[in-house]
């Protein structure tokens, strides 16, 4: 198992910065995932890895060797494109064969390793067809079983599923994650797809603008994002404006809140996620909310209320009863209220809006 | 099924423009059979006051003598055949790889001696390059004929593919370049290839403004020499050419057309 680093990397598209100082390590056996916009320098990342481009500042390392200046074709690392770039001339065997080709192994041996590499991913049976005769989900397949042929070190997966429809994705998801663990290979996922990376990240990095944003574990990332961006991006967040106040508490308009990390000096945000808010145990606890929409989620129940004006959304139990109109007491759970700072491009009330469910 | 008007209608239509277009064709070739059984156009014994050769000596008479013309002819467009395959394909690869600002104009600049008569561009040849005479002038002028046919053909092909997302699957797989090009792009490239040689090929055969003027007087190419018996040997002598011209062309079509199914062949096997 190889441990992957980048070292203070850099790289600009004239005057756009695609990578700005990225330094980060990608611990060996586990997949560290790359979440980001688009534009935030993420694919860019995975080619400098790859050495498809070439940076222009820092250092790629493997096991501590420097690789930044090593051609693609001598690192030998395993490439998932989301196109798949499979080669339709070869039929799927082939296919899986051609990193063994190039590496010289007799056709006896690369057929063995390669219907090995088939059997991992289950598509076998599909070895002698050609490429334009499968599906979406078997190309994917057949796509990853080429890259890990010839036991790569690092694998390198840029957006696998995002060309698949939401249904076969969340299998793979599952079968993408055994196969890596299996094989215990370092793995880098790029992805735009934030429960993808939830789901399939060891380890999460978060890129904007070419920045590293955050990195950690993804509960760790989830429940106490570095600002407004990350918080916003992995999922619903309620980000009330406030002042910090004796390094444990924000004055917001909802009243004074009890912060789980120091907050900043100054303008700054409290953010609640929908499941952190719940109903006030006491009968004069917490804060008035009058609910404006209610929606049903199955396993929940989705609410936006107005308090103070602000808008909240909040996760309560699918059994709880109310209708809009009707008005509720809520209080933060005990210990997840988390603060972040607040920059001045953030000072719009509307800019508490809440992202994906 | 049941076939509808509009079947009919795309049925006769087909037929209707393939007989057109296989007509002139048909008719030289009766012709040239019915010389070489001795019977005229109008289904009476061939008789003439003049002195004719009829027959199967036709054919003789032809590779006696324009044999040389023939094979020169033949040179021209195996020669024009190869170098569009060393020229034009790296160029097509290299305006769709590595695009610049009137690359566009390139393409279309290539294509620009299609337009203008052979006239014409046997005397901007001439101009060009006094220096350079007779067979070579010749194979200058069919390649600025030919180029233009593998070029567009190669282009489109080209542009059926994602050659940046082939080119990074290569490279991480541990192929070089020079690799991915014999291994990947060639063999996706072999029916575009085979077709352009065709035209390309088809195209060299048939010239014949900028072959017979570039080298007048001295040995030419066999459309010339069709020209030759349809001017100066009557009609038997150069239905006969034109049969030896199709037994040329009309084989390197056929074969050239079952290589170009490799399209759907697939390499099996590891």
């Amino acid at each position: 198992m190889s441990t992957l680093t980048v070292d203070h990397l850099g790289k600009r598209y004239g005057a756009a910065c695609a990578l700005d100082d990225v330094s980060m390590v990608f611990p060996a056996g586990r997949i560290t995932a790359v979440l980001g916009p688009s534009g935030s320098g993420k694919s860019t990342l995975l080619m400098a890895i790859a050495g498809l481009v070439r940076p222009d500042a820092g250092l790629v390392r493997l096991d501590g060797t420097d690789i930044t200046g090593l051609p693609a074709d001598r690192r030998g690392f395993g490439l998932v494109q989301q196109s798949y770039a499979l080669f339709p001339h070869l039929d799927v065997l082939a296919n899986a064969a051609f990193g063994l080709r190039c590496r010289g192994v007799a056709r006896p041996e690369r057929e063995r390793r390669s219907r090995i590499a088939l059997d991992r991913l289950g598509i076998t049976h599909l070895a002698a067809r050609g490429i334009r005769q499968l599906s979406g989900g078997e190309q994917q397949r057949v796509a990853i079983a080429r890259a890990i042929a010839y036991d790569p070190p690092i694998l390198l997966l840029d957006e696998p599923l995002a060309a698949l429809d939401a249904q076969l994705r969340s299998g793979l998801r599952a079968e993408l994650r055994r196969l890596v663990t299996d094989l215990g290979v370092t793995t880098v996922l790029v992805t735009h797809d934030q429960s993808e990376a939830m789901e399939l990240g060891d380890q999460l990095a978060i890129l904007r603008h070419g920045r590293l944003v955050q990195l950690g574990a993804p509960s760790a990332v989830y429940a106490r994002p570095a600002d407004a961006f990350v918080g916003r991006f992995l999922g619903a967040a309620n980000l009330i404006p406030g002042t910090g106040v004796n390094g444990h508490a924000v004055d917001t308009a909802l009243g004074r809140l009890l912060v789980a990390n120091p907050p900043p000096i100054g303008a700054c945000w409290a953010m609640l996620r929908p499941e952190d808010l719940q109903v006030a145990t006491a009968a004069d606890g917490g804060f008035q909310a009058q609910c404006e929409q209610r929606l049903h989620l199955g396993d929940r129940l989705r609410l936006q209320v107005g308090v103070a004006g602000l808008r909240l959304t909040v996760d309560l139990p699918n059994d709880y009863r109310i209708e809009p109109g009707e008005s509720l007491r809520l209080e933060p759970k005990p210990g997840r209220t988390i603060a972040m700072p607040r920059l001045p491009d953030e000072e719009s009330p509307d800019d508490q809006r809440t992202t994906a469910p | 099924m049941r076939r509808g008007l509009w079947w009919w209608l795309a049925c006769t239509v087909t037929i209707g423009l393939v007989v057109l277009v296989l007509s002139p064709v048909l008719t030289v070739v009766t012709i040239a059979l019915m010389a070489a059984c001795g019977i005229g156009p109008d289904g009476s014994p061939w008789l003439t006051g003049r002195d004719e050769i009829l027959g199967l000596h036709a054919y003789g008479y032809l590779l006696t003598h324009y044999g040389s013309w023939l094979l020169f002819s033949l040179a021209l467009a195996v020669g024009s055949v190869l170098v569009c395959l060393a020229v034009a394909v790296p160029a097509a690869w290299g305006l769709i790889r590595h695009p610049f600002p009137g690359s566009r104009w390139v393409e279309q600049a290539a294509a620009l001696p299609l337009s203008l008569p052979g006239l014409a561009v046997s005397v901007g040849l001439v101009a060009a390059f006094p220096a350079v005479r007779g067979p070579w002038l010749v194979f200058a002028g069919h390649l600025l004929f030919t180029i233009p046919f593998m070029l567009r053909v190669t282009l489109d092909a080209l542009r059926g593919y994602d050659l940046i997302a082939w080119e990074r699957a290569s490279a991480s797989l541990g192929a070089d370049a020079w690799r991915h090009a014999v291994w990947v792009v060639l063999p996706n490239l072999r029916h575009a290839l085979v077709t352009g040689s065709l035209l390309v090929f088809a195209v060299s055969w048939g010239e014949f403004n900028v072959s017979y003027l570039l080298n007048h007087g001295r040995v030419q190419t066999f459309p010339a020499a069709l020209y030759d018996t349809f001017a100066n040997d009557g009609l038997p002598l150069a239905a006969a050419a034109t049969v030896l011209f199709l037994v040329v062309v009309i084989p390197v079509s056929l074969g050239v057309q079952i290589l170009g199914r490799g399209r759907t062949a697939v390499e099996q096997g590891a």
